[in-house]
């Protein structure tokens, strides 16, 4: 009788919670990033640029595992 | 007379039906938070998960030869019992979405083929390692940790965008959540599409048309995809409502919150090899983002009735496919699948009526909840979140709910 994997348990928890917390967390950031104004504007483009390079760096590791 | 085409023509249509019903069942697991916040117009939401649902069902072919394997001993699957295993699977789909319980279709698939199979070649055809490690667990795990993430990502994400404009907030969490419900809708496609792609590839292998080890011909991979996306086209609206307005009242944040949730657990369960339902993870993902706000934000009487039609969603396919497996056997041979076939057309057709009765659709489907079907014509948006809203009935529109006043306008 095989059980249950639990590499692949423990692998899946492990991404889920930091993937799925992480990137809405660092996307937020990047919309407050966004919303700065008057001497801290250019600061908050490059943080929510950043930010938003990260989410998409996310969306394409996820496309590429899809495709498998 | 070689009766061989007509069985075969039987199961493959039979697993496209159920592949149409897979994609309507499954259209809530991405759309229901982006419909109930507003994030997209129903038919656009609808429409947009049809299309990655079928650009999904091309990215990857590697399951596709593996649904019910490592469960149900490959010596005793026949077209008969592929047949009725496809039969539990897809009357399960359709009683559920009556009810408007969003349950997993891959495991009611699974259910019908090990019930066809334990009546087929007894209790030695079910590897019961293989039930607990592909079914059981990942069903008890996936939406706990849905409800972590999501609760999680709630909490944060509201203490953040508080100190963001309310233009930036609006636009930029729809965005994201419009992205990550595109995630999800192109991961469904990606498994579920091969559920239908592995089951006729197998029947194609029992049947002698393919050899052993063969991949997917194109033409049932675009098949399949097309059955998966109509399905997804044609809405599933009475799941839609249970899950974006029957579990808890969801703002633009937690709809953000949850979709980004159960896409990113889907796909790690992907990167890992772990096989989890979307259904479970995009429900825990919505309770996930309800909680985050406060335990009395989610309706719990809704949440349990979920729960228990997902502990009985396994046996009560497998009873169905057990049934169907008899009911071909009785009458024996290429017919039999053929009376059997024909009589789950009538009982679909006698579910589709009874819905229509009690319709759900694009425009009643953001209704305030109430307890499960609209109680009257559609008038506009919820105003706002009503937290703690009672409920009467559910998980949706089922035998339970009040009686409509009239059908909802066009």
């Amino acid at each position: 009788m095989s059980g249950p994997d639990p590499e692949a348990l423990w692998r899946f928890l492990a991404a889920g919670l930091a993937c799925g917390t992480g990137l809405v967390t660092v996307y937020a950031l990047g919309l407050l990033g966004l919303s700065a104004t008057g001497r801290r504007r250019p600061l908050g483009l490059l943080a929510a640029g950043m930010c938003f390079l990260a989410v998409a760096a996310g969306v394409a590791a996820g496309l590429y595992v899809l495709a498998g | 007379m070689d009766t061989g085409p007509l069985l075969l023509s039987v199961v493959v249509a039979t697993a496209f039906a159920f592949a149409f019903t897979n994609g309507f069942h499954d259209t809530a697991n991405a759309m229901a938070t982006s419909i109930a916040t507003g994030a997209l117009p129903a038919r656009a939401a609808v429409t947009l998960s049809a299309l990655l649902n079928f650009l999904g069902a091309f990215l990857s072919l590697k399951v596709a030869s593996t649904i019910a394997q490592g469960i149900v001993d490959a010596g005793a699957i026949t077209m008969t019992v592929i047949f009725a295993g496809l039969v539990g699977g897809l009357l399960w789909n359709l009683v559920t979405w009556y009810l408007g319980a969003p349950t997993s279709s891959s495991h009611a698939l699974i259910g019908g083929v090990v019930g066809a199979a334990l009546i087929a070649a007894g209790t030695r055809a079910v590897k019961v390692g293989g039930l607990v490690a592909d079914v059981l667990l990942p069903a008890l795990v996936a939406p706990l940790a849905a409800v972590l993430v999501a609760g999680t990502g709630t909490l944060l994400v509201y203490r953040i965008v508080a100190g963001v404009s309310a233009g930036i907030r609006e636009r930029g969490l729809r965005i994201g959540q419009v992205g990550a419900a595109s995630l999800v809708s192109l991961a469904h496609g990606t498994n579920d599409a091969q559920n239908a792609m592995g089951i006729v590839t197998l029947a194609l292998i029992v049947n002698g048309t393919l050899g052993r080890g063969a991949s997917p011909p194109v033409w049932v991979i675009v098949s399949s995809a097309a059955a998966i996306a109509l399905g997804t086209y044609a809405g599933g609206w009475r799941i839609i409502r249970t899950m974006g307005k029957g579990l808890t009242d969801i703002e633009r944040p937690q709809g953000f919150t949850a979709e980004g949730a159960a896409a990113a657990l889907v796909l790690a369960a992907t990167q890992s090899g772990f096989p989890l339902s979307t259904t479970h993870v995009s429900c825990g993902s919505i309770v996930g983002a309800g909680m985050g706000r406060g335990r009395g934000r989610v309706r719990w009487k809704v949440v349990a009735k979920i729960a228990a039609m997902w502990l009985v969603t396994l046996p009560a396919a497998a009873l169905v496919g057990a049934a169907a497996w008899l009911g071909a056997r009785l009458v024996g041979g290429a017919q039999g699948t053929a009376v059997v076939f024909v009589g789950v057309l009538i009982i679909a057709l006698g579910i589709y009526v009874a819905a229509d009765l009690r319709p759900v659709n694009a425009s009643n489907v953001n209704a305030v909840w109430t307890g499960g079907t609209p109680a009257a014509p559609y008038a506009g948006t919820e105003p706002g979140p009503t937290p703690g809203t009672p409920e009467t009935s559910g998980p949706g529109g089922g035998p339970g709910s009040p009686p409509a006043a009239g059908r909802p306008a066009p």
